[in-house]
């Protein structure tokens, strides 16, 4: 066995029994004993090929630390969204802060709460849903997520109510502890013709290493809508594991944005299973990386009704010797009959060391369908470069406004001004001569 | 204001030009003609100092100055403007951002203070009226789902913006209907004076029915084999090119 399950394990038994229920225990052991039996996934795996994840495995990362209570301020306000009009949920290492958070306001019939009280106040719908739609076996880090579960948001809209707010969720991470991990596990629960958004920020400061491996468990009831975003903002020097699993009932619209730019080794993982006929996706990714970061993007889309949709668009800007994995798989099975479903992943490459390994993967089991994939790698084009340096701009200025226009792409598909703007100067922040195109596109 | 002379041009493995010379003085109007494939792109590319393309032998003057060795965005801030053939859609990057960091960059070269954003906008808004562009355009991507004719507009409305000194249009008459050309015609000649040269790549005798150059230069295989005055296009629209051929080859 790994010494990285056995640090594992050595810690489970202080926190297997915190919340005092059953069922969850239940669901806690099962998942250990999927750890135990199936391990970490290595890159002889072909999920895996191109993210080694032994860096993660050699650290002895510590799930049950004490909460801590002292949040410095800056690093709070750093992490806002500012101006944005939002239930806001702050977690620090993981562990909700309810006299950070602001949730008033909030009708009565909405829940919108930590997990951790969730679970204590015994609310029945968490036992329904919590861990009852993804897959335990998949990997070695969802099990662990699951043995290890202890906080994060639990969303339940009920039938035809539409949230009048986005659910803004700060993950912010001070690691003043050495080597310290964070569980975080999201369930959102939308019932029939609801509506909410929803958005999780992950973002840390540059202290000691630490790893966050979160999972976002997501079930959508006929006709609910979900926007989504996921902004990954975490520190150099953390390790990033995500998953997200959307169930998405008849008629029903999911809409994610996923961008990633934090993190030394990161990957986000989503699957989509579109069950009930008429059921809509829509993916937007952004990942950008420099110097040796590694940024790695999983999707899958399970078509497994008629008329049902997905339409994906990731992008990545690499740069340094940075490396990005991108792997988009797209499977319409046999009934789902008039799928309409787009793939596309393109590459900009801004020095000859970056690399991309992208796979776009389609299969098809239905025969009357539309779908289309594609994945391109390239540097900036020539002749929109030569155009702009005939207008008098120099030719780095030209790099640049080409490349934040490359990013701005997939930011502009956002429906949140605010957070549009605050991607838009993290990106410019990015780039080389960030001081001289800043006038010209924020 | 130009002066080309003997110019020897490769592009890839293919010589384009062949001993090309011109002279163009200061406020005059040059239309360049000649046939498919005759090196009319590739002379306005090497003006405009694209990539690619590689000059062998030969010198260009302009405003007495070695224009060779200058970077693309060096010749526009010494007043030298290329409108596109095919201008190109460059999604996410706005037009007016273009213009004000084109214009201020050109202003800073020349020693003059950079227009603040109130002075910008009143000057931008004047300079549409030259070829009537539409306010909607401006804050659209550069020429991102543009038609053809407003792509051929918005290139003299840079043109307009930068107040260039030496302006080459390369086939901006190319694709325009009647009504259009004579908006962008009305356009460059409300933009000349006697300080600004004008060069007009066409094939075609039309738009100097609206723009009259001083002199017409016919291109073939890569040099000026006829120059005349602007008889010579009507007699090119009338007989076509093989005489000018024929005639310098027996010369």
């Amino acid at each position: 066995m790994s010494t990285a399950i056995e640090n594992y394990l050595s810690q489970y038994s202080d926190q297997h029994n915190a919340f005092n229920a059953l069922w969850l225990n239940e669901k806690k052991d099962s998942a250990l004993k999927v750890l135990k039996d199936k391990g970490f996934p290595s890159t002889r795996v072909e999920e895996w090929r191109y993210t080694d994840i032994n860096p993660i495995l050699k650290r002895q990362f510590n799930f049950v630390l004490p909460p801590s209570q002292e949040i410095s301020v800056p690093d709070l306000n750093a992490a806002r969204i500012s101006e944005l009009d939002s239930y806001e949920m702050v977690f620090l290492n993981g562990r909700f802060l309810s006299d950070q958070s602001d949730l008033s306001g909030l009708s009565e019939k909405i829940k919108i709460k930590s997990l951790a009280n969730a679970i204590t106040e015994n609310d029945n719908w968490i036992a329904k849903y919590l861990n009852s739609q993804l897959d335990t076996d998949k990997n070695g880090f969802i099990a662990l997520n699951t043995a290890f579960i202890q906080d994060g948001v639990a969303i339940l809209i009920p039938d035809n109510v539409e949230l009048d707010k986005p659910v803004n969720i700060i993950y912010l991470t001070d690691n003043n502890d050495k080597s310290g991990a964070c569980n975080v596990r999201n369930l959102i629960v939308l019932g029939k013709n609801s509506r909410a958004d929803v958005i999780e920020t992950y973002f840390g400061t540059d202290k000691n290493e630490y790893f966050t491996n979160t999972i976002t468990e997501i079930s959508l009831s006929d006709g609910a809508a979900l926007n989504h975003s996921k902004l990954q903002q975490e520190a150099m020097n953390a390790y990033h594991l995500g998953y997200m699993h959307v169930g998405q009932a008849l008629n029903s619209k999911f809409e994610s944005n996923q961008i990633s730019l934090g993190s030394k080794l990161s990957r986000s993982e989503i699957d989509i299973s579109l069950s009930g006929s008429g059921a809509q996706c829509t993916l937007n990714g952004l990942y950008m990386a420099n110097k040796s970061q590694h940024v790695d993007h999983h999707t899958r889309v399970d078509h497994l009704s008629p008329n049902t949709s997905s339409n994906e668009t990731y992008r990545g800007v690499l740069g340094g010797r940075s490396r990005g994995v991108f792997n988009g798989k797209i499977v319409v099975h046999k009934d789902a009959q008039k799928t309409d479903a787009h793939l596309t992943n393109a590459n900009l490459l801004l020095s000859g060391d970056a690399e991309v390994d992208t796979k776009p993967e389609l299969e098809i089991y239905a025969d009357d369908v539309k779908c289309s994939h594609g994945a391109t790698v390239g540097a900036l084009d020539e002749n929109m470069l030569h155009y702009l340096r005939t207008r008098a701009i120099n030719k780095d200025v030209a790099r640049s406004l080409l490349t934040f226009a490359f990013a701005d792409d997939v930011v502009r598909r956002i429906n949140y001004p605010q957070i549009r703007q605050r991607l838009e100067k993290i990106i410019v922040g990015k780039l080389p001569d960030a001081e001289l195109i800043t006038e010209f596109v924020l | 204001m130009l002066s080309i002379k003997n110019l020897h041009v490769k592009v890839g493995n293919k010589k384009i030009l062949n001993g090309l010379n011109l002279e163009i003085g200061s406020g005059e109007v040059h239309a360049i003609m000649g046939p498919n494939g005759s090196g009319k792109s590739t002379l306005a590319n090497v003006l405009a100092g694209k990539d690619g393309y590689e000059v062998l032998e030969g010198e260009i003057q302009y405003l007495g100055k070695d224009l060779i060795p200058m970077p693309p965005e060096e010749r526009a801030c010494e007043g030298l403007f290329l409108a596109f053939q095919y201008p190109v859609e460059i999604p996410g990057v706005n037009n007016v951002y273009l213009l004000k960091a084109g214009i201020n960059a050109i202003r800073k070269h020349r020693g003059l203070p950079e227009l603040d954003a109130m002075e910008f906008l009143a000057m931008v808004k004047e300079k549409m009226k030259v070829v009537n562009m539409k306010e909607d355009l401006l804050s659209r991507a550069v020429n991102e789902g543009f038609s053809g004719g407003e792509k051929k507009r918005n290139e003299i409305f840079q043109m307009a913006v930068l107040e260039p000194k030496l302006a080459i249009l390369d086939e901006t008459d190319s694709g325009l209907d009647i009504d259009a050309l004579k908006i962008v015609a009305n356009g460059v000649n409300s933009l000349l004076n006697k300080d600004r040269s004008v060069v007009l790549v066409t094939h075609y005798q039309r738009l100097l029915n609206f723009i009259v150059p001083d002199q017409v230069h016919v291109l073939s295989g890569g040099k000026i084999l006829k120059s005349g005055d602007k008889s010579l296009a009507l007699e090119l629209e009338e007989r076509g090119y093989d005489w000018v051929i024929s005639e310098a080859d027996a010369a």
